[in-house]
């Protein structure tokens, strides 16, 4: 992952520039936060930075491989609750662990399910998953209709521990950005996800299986948001049926920030983690300026838009 | 749009002419025995106001031969307004509209005022008269009933943050932040912070809106939350930032988390008490009254007792939602 001087011009099938690009912005974003409030570089609000990257982050990556093979994944929000409130359920009669697991599986599962209605049956990303969204909304209500808060304090614990300074959950994430951005850039499945998005018909001439390619990005954008929502209900201590609305464009933003394409076949693990900082960045320097929530949705709006403008300015230039 | 306008009125005009139409054939059995009642719910996805729509059908069971149509509108008040259609086309006795802010949607108040049905409101009162009886708390009163307890509390002062809900449910957020300011502005040496973000309502919103409060504000000694659930998302994040000892939590609703909390003597101390049992049962007793032709009371409060460690126990076993 690290970008040598001598490191391919292409990386991961995108200009090596977008992850300088992404890189860039957080310095400055970090630069000016730094230099105009006195409250930002307090190990408070750092740690806060590091927490509350975790779940826009691990959605965000399992959003950008979707995105790379072309294709969309609205349903991580609801992936979220689903998995949070079964895990907070099942906490009661399982060990902690093992409700974890089944947690995160149900995420993987659902991810299946998309994979399988988009790749077998060749239904378009945006309307299988946007019936996924609301589909697995409405089984989070089914298996609880009210919160459901776990007696056991163990169950905060994956939410609260600390590596020295760092939440574990950050640590965790981290772990999946790592090892997501080796399998995207180093090995053959995640770089045919990536060809796929580039041209899916060369890749099905050089006889690579497609449709196990699509269900595979999807299965692991399942992945990643069961996990978030596994990770979300210990952080919060009580697991709700109705959290993660609207949590997928949060996602998106971050991989459009770090020069995803959502044509596909463009965009990388590094560039999208600077992406996630950078969308978590502008809420917290908001948040510290004291603007009104009101004007900070349009604000958040109008900075996706100027990054995503200056993308498209260098990417011109080389 | 212009015919987009006019396909609504005339889908409007239908709904409230085949009512009408209803309406005339029911007239002569003035009281009827059994009832068919619409429960318009803007949003069920929160604990109390699914609390609520349970405690409706339940006292419908309890009095029998009631029947209960319930329907949904997922925070969306065009759908809430479509949702009021459907119930008046499927020829409903009365409807009863719990949360909702319908006054937005007035093609729906139009067509159910020409159905002639009553509608009884809980929880939310609208601006407008356009209802026939509201049973609802006061939020105000609630969120004074908070700050005063807080002053009380709070002997030397200090630093009391206001967390917020957001657009979703803005009116009643406004009320209980204002009882809050009302009381607490009034108190020497205590300075209010409002939190720049909404908590949205949820538990995660008030952990991420508690977060950044105290990475601006180290040395609050108060959290006021516009609901439980934020509250209970703020706890975690002071105690995550070990300022369990410092900072006190005081919340509206009174939901079963929240009750626990208070009664295991954390520093969650205050709440008021929202019983979406009583006013749901009261809202349905108040419907079936209307029917049954007694004139009703246009506006009850209902008293939305202070929660404290003293008394949350008894709260609980009462297993509000």
């Amino acid at each position: 992952m690290t970008l040598t001087k001598d490191a391919p011009r292409v990386l991961a099938g995108r200009p090596v520039t977008l992850a300088h690009g992404a890189i860039a912005l957080v310095v400055l974003a970090l630069a000016i936060a730094a230099v105009t409030t006195d409250a930002f570089l307090t190990q408070t609000n750092l740690t806060n930075l590091l927490k509350q990257m975790v779940t826009t982050g691990l959605l965000a990556y399992g959003m950008l491989v979707v995105i790379l093979t072309g294709g969309i994944d609205l349903s991580v929000g609801s992936v979220v609750a689903f998995a949070g409130i079964l895990t907070a359920g099942l906490s009661s009669g399982l060990p902690l662990p093992v409700a974890m697991l089944v947690g995160i599986a149900s995420g993987v599962l659902f991810g299946l399910v998309n994979g399988v209605l988009i790749a077998r049956f060749e239904l378009a990303p945006f309307v299988v998953t946007l019936a996924a969204l609301t589909t697995i909304r409405g089984l989070a209500f089914v298996y609880s209709d009210v919160p459901i808060a776990p007696e056991d304090e163990s169950f905060f614990w994956l939410g609260s521990a600390m590596l020295g300074p760092i939440p574990l959950t950050t640590v965790i994430m981290l772990a999946v950005f790592l090892a997501g951005g080796v399998f995207l850039s180093r090995t053959p499945a995640g770089r045919s996800i990536v060809a796929i998005g580039g041209n899916a018909e060369t890749v099905r001439l050089a006889g690579i299986s497609v449709r196990k390619h699509m269900l595979l990005a999807y299965t692991i954008s399942g992945f990643c948001a069961g996990l978030a929502g596994v990770i979300l209900a210990s952080r919060v201590g009580i697991a709700q049926p109705s959290v993660g609305v609207a949590f997928e464009l949060d996602a998106i933003a971050a991989c459009v920030i770090g020069g995803a394409s959502l044509a596909g076949g463009k965009g990388s693990a590094v560039a999208t983690l600077g992406g996630v900082l950078v969308l978590v960045l502008i809420n917290n320097l908001l948040n510290l300026y004291n603007v009104q929530s009101f004007w900070q949705q349009v604000l958040k709006g109008l900075i996706i838009i100027a990054v995503i403008l200056v993308h498209r300015a260098s990417r011109r230039r080389t | 749009m212009k015919r987009l306008a006019s396909l609504f009125l005339v889908a409007a005009l239908a709904v409230g002419a085949t009512a009408c139409g209803d309406d005339s054939a029911d007239t002569g059995e003035a009281a009827k025995d059994s009832y068919k009642i619409g429960v318009a719910n803007f949003m069920l996805s929160g604990p109390y106001f699914s609390g609520m729509d349970k405690a409706i059908a339940a006292q419908a069971k309890k009095k029998g031969n009631i029947e209960i149509v319930s329907t949904d509108a997922n925070g969306d008040a065009a759908k809430l307004a479509a949702n009021v259609e459907d119930l008046l086309s499927k020829n409903v006795d009365a409807i009863i509209i719990s949360g909702g802010p319908l006054e937005s949607a007035p093609a729906a108040l139009a067509a159910i005022k020409a159905a002639g049905k009553p509608v009884v409101l809980v929880d939310r009162k609208f601006q407008t008269g356009e209802y026939t009886s509201w049973i609802g708390p006061d939020n105000e009163a609630i969120g004074k009933q908070n700050g005063e307890f807080l002053a009380q509390r709070l002997t030397s002062g200090g630093k009391v943050a206001i967390i917020k809900g957001g657009p979703a449910d803005n009116s009643i957020g406004l009320a209980r932040t204002n009882g809050v300011k009302a009381a607490l502005q009034a108190t020497a040496n205590i300075t209010l912070v409002e939190a720049p973000d909404f908590g949205g309502w949820s538990s995660d919103g008030g952990l991420t809106v508690m977060e950044s409060l105290l990475a601006s504000n180290p040395d609050l000694v108060a959290v006021f939350c516009e609901n439980d659930a934020m509250c209970l998302g703020a706890q975690r994040a002071i105690a995550d930032a070990k300022k369990t000892e410092q900072i006190v939590i005081a919340g509206v609703d009174g939901q079963t988390e929240a009750l626990k909390a208070i009664s295991d003597g954390t520093n969650y101390l205050v709440t008021g008490l929202n019983d979406a049992d009583i006013i749901g049962a009261k809202g349905l007793d108040r419907a079936v009254e209307i029917l049954g032709g007694a004139t009703a009371e246009k506006d009850t409060v209902v008293d939305s007792p202070m929660v404290t460690k003293d008394n949350a126990k008894q709260y609980m076993d009462k297993g509000a939602f």
